[in-house]
């Protein structure tokens, strides 16, 4: 076994100068394995794994039914819609700008599509709205990552995979704490909105809005009626979810032509790519890991330090918070959860609930000072530097952290829609 | 390899890159279509097959695995880019050719295992579903490896090119 703070020094020096996550995992899985004297073939038997895993359908599956909704108008649709049907409302536009982030981003996973996606169409109607440019802005980074606990987006099912509980448990829990969250925002955006005129009377009627986004909008519903109805499982829920946008897109609104499927199926795959990638080596290094009981030894040294549950909870929000701001999504849930998983287990914390807040956590970190994903994105996307977001971010931060603490501490609200 | 352009990351016109392009398009076109009919034919005609599933999951390892070799001809693997976004543009780059000088060797290291592999379970493997041998599914791990060793190691040739030319 090669002593920790050598493969910590390694990993760190590595991650310096930019080399690829899967890289880093793979190097120390096979840095590992060789100090044993374990045939190195052992990666691929790993790996071949992957194989085995029906769930992991679902991923490319889904994603690519988020790469054609990008890229469709299928944006400006739900944005009429929704003017049509919150243009009353004061704070409406900031309301409906945060559901529509929701439900995009639901389908495209924490990828910053949705940022790149919807915010060049809602910033400028924010500021046309004279919402407080500081606002606009935090309101679009911070709801880059909104929606990842709302099925069937690609990080719920990722943690199921990894944590081996049911991923339909985990779209069941998600939705009243991502709810909650959406929620808190809402009121926000309606407080910071109430002063302002309504919107102008929209130039379509409620009634064309409805008829040209209620496509769209049938979407999620289709694919959670699906799951829970027991007639499809999740991998042909995605399957069919593509038939259907495919169908939606290319027949009903024509906005994406077959010249264009190949690009997008690429586009689609180099994600997914750079994602399997990782789960195939932190599959390997996991297993070496559990191997040599490195879980059961992270957990004696823990228990003798951390006697409560709360205080565990605590140090867990704190823990992942930060990882959230420094690491990518993916890379956290495959080598974090199981590290994590048994040690929660000990302080009895629910296998669906802990996945939930790790996700909260994540998605709250990627807005987060000083290197949060979003914060990049939006920066890039919206043309603005890097200290305003900070700033401009704080205020939703703020109720987002205050919703995390419900969502840790009153597990009820993930737990009550299982059995 | 047929890259052209001048930093050797994106020359979307070359051969190869429209035959991987095409060879995704494919498989994927292959997964929708396969995962709806095996739908339809048990809910509608009580009919399903059991090759169909290991046959999904295979076609995602395909997809997937090709996915990361175009990844790495974009540049778009994913990194942790903290420290790195802190350095100034210059040091920036010459860390990038760092990088890829690692991840070109331990992928060329990871096609040779994977090679091995492959020729192990050519000896005492069997076959997973309509008798295809179970190594010829498994031929996607050397082949992506090798291809993405050959990827890195021609981005930092680029870009060092580049550097030094600066």
């Amino acid at each position: 076994m090669i002593p920790p703070p050598v493969t910590t020094g390694l990993t760190v020096l590595l991650a310096c100068v930019g080399t690829p996550l899967f890289v880093i995992i793979v190097a120390l899985a096979l840095m590992s394995f060789a100090s044993d004297q374990v045939d190195l073939t052992i990666i691929f038997i790993e790996m071949y794994r992957l194989a085995d895993m029906p769930a992991l359908t679902a991923i490319p599956l889904f994603a690519l039914c988020g790469f054609l909704l990008a890229r469709s108008g299928a944006a400006n649709r739900l944005v009429a819609l929704s003017q049509a049907l919150l243009g009353w409302l004061p704070g409406g536009l900031a309301v409906m700008a945060l559901s529509i982030c929701a439900l995009l981003t639901a389908f495209t996973g924490a990828s910053g599509m949705t940022i790149v996606a919807v915010g060049g169409l809602l910033f400028p109607a924010l500021q046309q709205q004279r919402y407080p440019e500081r606002f606009s802005l935090g309101l679009l980074t911070t709801s880059g990552s909104l929606g990842l606990l709302f099925p069937p987006s690609i990080p719920l099912i990722i943690y199921a995979i990894v944590a081996k509980v049911p991923v339909d448990d985990l779209f069941r829990a998600g939705i009243a704490p991502g709810l909650l969250m959406v929620l808190c925002l809402a009121l926000y955006g309606v407080f910071v909105g109430r002063r302002l005129p309504p919107l102008p009377p929209s130039q379509v009627s409620a009634k064309v809005a409805l008829r040209e986004g209620a496509l769209e909008l049938a979407l999620p519903v289709v694919v959670i009626a699906g799951i829970y109805s027991g007639f499809i499982a999740v991998s042909e829920a995605a399957a069919l979810s593509v038939l259907y946008v495919l169908f939606v897109e290319m027949l009903v609104h024509r906005e994406i032509s077959v010249a264009q499927l190949p690009g997008i199926v690429r586009d689609t795959m180099i994600l997914v790519g750079s994602i399997f990638m990782i789960i195939a080596a932190a599959t390997a290094y996991t297993s070496y890991l559990v191997d040599t009981e490195v879980p059961l030894r992270l957990l004696e040294t823990i228990r003798g330090t951390i006697d409560s549950r709360l205080l565990f909870l605590i140090l867990l929000n704190v823990f992942l918070l930060a990882v959230g701001c420094m690491i990518d999504m993916f890379s956290a849930l495959v080598i974090v959860v199981p590290l994590i998983l048994p040690i929660a287990q000990v302080y009895e914390v629910h296998p669906v609930h802990l996945g939930i807040i790790f996700l909260a956590n994540l998605e709250i970190g990627y807005s987060t000072p000083p290197v949060g994903l979003n914060l990049f994105i939006a920066s890039a996307r919206l043309q603005r530097p890097i200290l305003e977001l900070y700033r401009a971010s704080l205020p939703f931060l703020l109720i987002l952290l205050g919703v995390l603490v419900v969502i840790t501490y009153v597990p009820q609200l993930s737990l009550f829609t299982l059995d | 390899m047929t890259e052209t352009a001048e930093d050797g990351r994106s020359a979307p016109s070359s051969t190869l890159h429209r035959i991987e392009d095409g060879i995704l398009f494919l498989l994927m076109g292959a997964l929708v279509v396969l995962s709806c009919a095996q739908i339809l034919l048990r809910n509608w005609f009580d009919i399903s097959f059991l090759w169909v599933d290991p046959a999904t999951r295979h076609l995602v390892l395909w997809a997937s695995f090709l996915g990361a070799l175009v990844a790495s001809r974009e540049a778009q693997h994913i990194r942790i880019d903290a420290v790195l976004r802190l350095l100034k543009p210059r040091s920036q780059r010459i860390a990038t050719v760092l990088g890829d000088i690692v991840a070109a060797s331990v992928c060329a290291l990871l096609a040779y295992i994977a090679l091995r592999f492959v020729a192990d379970e050519r000896q005492y493997g069997g076959s997973v579903f309509l008798d295809i041998p179970q190594w010829c599914l498994q031929t996607v791990f050397p082949l992506v490896f090798c291809g993405m060793a050959m990827r890195f190691l021609l981005a930092a040739y680029h870009q060092a090119k580049a550097e030094i030319h600066a």
